[in-house]
């Protein structure tokens, strides 16, 4: 029986499609917890999901996994001897969070990207954070990501993190807390949007007497944020999204992000620097650029100050930038503050800038760096995650009880030789989520984060409803990111 | 526009061009040897295939039809295939894909999945039709939403400029073939019925066949008429008139109106006049001669459009 024919003759006794479902014995499950409570919104969506045989759900899938092939929303997964485009899987059960505990993470995630601004004009100027010893100087100056030219340099409106993306896990106890903040160039806002589009085109039937707070003004708010940091009038500015091209394993977002907003999608070949300027290089002649909103690393910036060999940046773009010619979206070294030993003063940071507690708390960080946490992480080694300060993706996590004895001892030597390098944190239990599993054609759980995507420097601050859900999909996995093979799932908000 | 965009759109209209003919060319060449006067004559139909698709191949060597079609259609290390010239009308479109319209990315995209999916070593002559309806099914669909989907702006122009240039070059890539092939079969002998036939095959391949029916019915084929629909016509979008003025009505919208540019556009106004008053149909040697000079002014033209308006490195 078909779609159309079952929505009007909906069949009385439906399959319990959660009938296997076994969540995990002390790992909060959310739809578990909401399913029970009242006004549930699990409830109404897998009463809507039930009406579907197993082949159609099998169907459903395969229809999103074509449409987001056909559309090219992929990203390059990259192997020894070539790039694969991948599909991001997308994970047919969407994520729900009620619209109160939303409100209050929102509050949480301005109050903390409010303080990570301040905090880097302040790291970058007057230092009084670090006079203060709130934050250890040896730390802030020793970071990778640090920008000596940024210092006693304030970018326009004292925004340098104009794009943050924050990381949040919910614990066993139900509160959220921040794993991690991404401060450079924070990816996956498309699949937010790409995601939503693929809900409604797969099962429209889902939104049906649910109200859920739309994404799609994501876009705008980022164009009159870039228009509201540049230094010239609206209608004379011209904006670029500058792309590393089109083999970037994020390249699909960058022209998403480009087409949406309606603004040039460049590479670096394509930007020219003539006295203090920035132009591009057009069929007739040059333009100037007023606003960049890079997708490529401080280091492949500028030639001329940073990597010689970067063939990817505009050679005398950071000349053109300090003397206030053109603004660079994120502000470069913002990487200070994602490097995860300094992300864990964040906490005292929004203490000491806003006179606030800190309304999302970050995960307990040990950092090697201090001989007191090296100590207790040489003693515990076996309960805790040792993380790289300066990586991202999930590259470099080790979860140490998965480990064996001699990659521990590899493990150990490496953090005792650069313990500036390493932080641990206790192994934080993800919540768990039901999952489409293709392999069992079971919804099973799997654990979860959420990236949420905010925007400082417009008319006030701003965070996209809900975020991107990533999803591990190997059993017991607490690996989300997709370059770990993690999927997505579409965060409604709901009223 | 960027001037990276503008040369992205202009290759992407030659490589979606490229992939068209030699698909058409392919098709038309292998199912009507079938049955036709040609059926004798599979070795040389392979040949005629591989050089118009610009395959290098052993000449001394037996071909297979099998390694043939992998040769044309999918050899990713030939790089003139027409899985090459998808993947690379693909890649422009990518590099520009805030550019033009999400439907027109989508069936590019669709159109480089499905050759992509049947690239595979077991592809025989009986998967070629299926093959090649799809491939012309989706096609149509690019060229569609090209025409429906995008501004009629530089970036229509820059796309049009290519595809028309790819479009002329082809063409006389073709004649020029056929030329070639009757002059083989004239050689070995061949009764005149081969030598039309080759002629029929020619027209087919451009779509042309059907048309030069029309427009002459009261005369039977000949160089002359084939030559005149090809090179004169100037209502049949496949000839050498139509496809360069084509160019030229699109190089003249682009919105640039520095000196070198009007410069050069009257300059091939004044060219592509010139070769339009080509009449000497029944002088086969004048004829090649007419092919060999469009060829040559149609490449120098690409050279001039690539530094006039494409990135400067």
């Amino acid at each position: 029986m078909d779609r159309y024919i079952r929505k009007f003759f909906i069949f009385p006794s439906m399959v319990d499609i959660l009938k296997n479902y076994a969540a995990v014995p002390g790992i909060l499950d959310e739809v578990v917890t909401d399913r029970n409570a009242d006004n549930s919104y699990y409830r109404r969506f897998f009463n809507t999901l039930a009406e579907f045989k197993t082949q159609d759900i099998k169907s459903l899938m395969e229809i999103a996994k074509l449409s987001f092939l056909n559309q090219g929303i992929t990203y390059a997964l990259y192997t020894k001897n070539e790039s694969v485009e991948q599909i991001f899987p997308f994970d047919l059960v969407p994520r729900i969070i009620r619209q109160q505990e939303w409100q209050q993470l929102r509050k949480g995630i301005i109050q903390r990207n409010t303080a990570l601004n301040l905090f880097l004009h302040d790291a970058y100027n007057d230092g009084k954070i670090l006079k203060d010893k709130v934050v250890p100087k040896r730390l802030v100056k020793s970071s990778v990501h640090y920008c000596s030219l940024m210092e006693n340099f304030t970018p326009p409106q004292s925004i340098y993190c104009h794009i943050a993306g924050t990381d949040l896990i919910r614990h066993a106890d139900g509160n959220f807390y921040v794993l991690e903040d991404n401060l450079r160039s924070p990816s996956g806002v498309s699949y937010v949007l790409s995601n939503r589009i693929a809900m409604s085109r797969v099962m429209p039937e889902a939104f049906d007497n649910t109200v859920i707070e739309p994404v799609f003004d994501y876009t705008n708010q980022l164009r009159s944020a870039l228009w509201n940091v540049s230094n010239r009038e609206l209608g004379d500015i011209f904006c670029v999204l500058l792309t590393p091209g089109s083999f970037n394993s994020a390249y699909f977002e960058h022209t998403f992000l480009a087409q949406k907003m309606g603004i040039e999608l460049v590479e670096g070949r394509d930007l020219v620097v003539q006295d203090g300027f920035v132009y591009t290089q057009s069929i007739g002649g040059l333009i100037r650029v007023d606003v960049i909103y890079r997708r490529i690393d401080d280091a492949f910036l500028d030639p001329f100050v940073f990597r010689q060999d970067s063939m990817l940046g505009v050679k005398g773009l950071m000349d053109a930038y300090m003397r206030g010619n053109v603004t660079i979206v994120n502000a470069p070294g913002t990487g200070i503050s994602d490097d995860k030993a300094i992300c864990s003063y964040v906490p005292d940071m929004i203490k000491y800038y806003l006179d606030e507690e800190p309304i999302i708390n970050n995960v307990p960080t040990y950092i090697c760096d201090r001989p007191k946490d090296l100590a207790y992480v040489k003693e515990h080694i076996k309960e805790l995650v040792v993380k790289p300060v300066d990586m991202s993706g999930g590259y470099g996590v080790c979860i140490c009880d998965q480990m064996s004895s001699s990659e521990i001892d590899d493990l150990l030597r490496k953090v005792e030789a650069n313990p500036r390098n390493y932080i641990a944190q206790p192994k934080i239990l993800l919540s768990t989520h039901s999952t489409y599993i293709e392999e069992s054609h079971e919804f099973e759980p799997r654990h979860i984060d959420l990236r949420t995507f905010s925007i400082f420097g417009g008319e006030e601050p701003y965070v996209l409803a809900g975020g991107l859900t990533r999803t591990a999909l190997t059993k017991g996995s607490l690996i989300v990111n997709s370059s770990q093979g993690g999927g997505s799932k579409d965060t409604w908000i709901v009223n | 526009m960027l001037a990276r965009v503008a040369e992205n759109l202009y290759w992407m209209g030659r490589h979606i061009e490229r992939a068209d003919f030699c698909t058409r060319y392919l098709g038309v060449q292998f199912f009507t040897s079938l049955a036709g006067p040609m059926s004798g004559h599979k070795d040389f139909i392979l040949r005629s295939i591989l050089y118009v698709s610009g395959s290098s191949f052993n000449t001394e060597a037996p071909l297979t039809e099998q390694d043939v079609w992998q040769t044309v259609i999918f050899n990713p290390l030939n790089p003139n295939s027409i899985f090459n010239s998808i993947n690379h009308g693909r890649e422009n479109a990518r590099s520009i894909r805030n550019t033009i319209s999400s439907e027109l990315w989508e069936a590019i995209n669709k159109w480089y999945l499905f050759c992509k999916q049947r690239s595979h070593e077991d592809f025989t002559s009986s998967d070629l039709f299926w093959f090649s309806e799809h491939m012309v099914s989706h096609i149509a669909l690019v060229k569609s939403n090209m025409v429906n989907t995008i501004l009629h702006d530089d970036v229509w122009h820059f796309l049009n400029v290519g595809l028309s240039l790819e479009r002329t070059l082809q063409i006389l890539k073709i004649i020029r073939s056929k030329i070639s092939d009757i002059s083989i079969l004239s050689d070995s002998g061949a009764i005149e019925s081969l030598k039309l036939y080759q002629w029929s095959v020619m027209l087919r391949s451009v779509g042309a066949y059907d048309v030069h029916q029309t427009i002459n019915k009261a005369t039977l084929m000949s160089n002359e008429t084939i030559f005149k629909l090809i090179f004169s016509n100037d209502m049949f979008p496949r000839s050498t008139r139509f496809s360069t003025r084509k160019i030229y009505t699109h190089l003249s919208k682009i919105s640039v109106n520095s000196e070198p540019v009007q410069s050069f556009t009257s300059g091939f106004k004044d060219k592509m006049d010139a070769f339009n008053t080509f009449s000497d149909f029944s002088n086969e040697d004048a004829v090649i001669q007419h092919i060999e000079d469009m060829e040559k002014w149609l490449l120098e033209s690409h050279t001039i459009i690539q530094d006039l308006f494409f990135l400067k490195v």
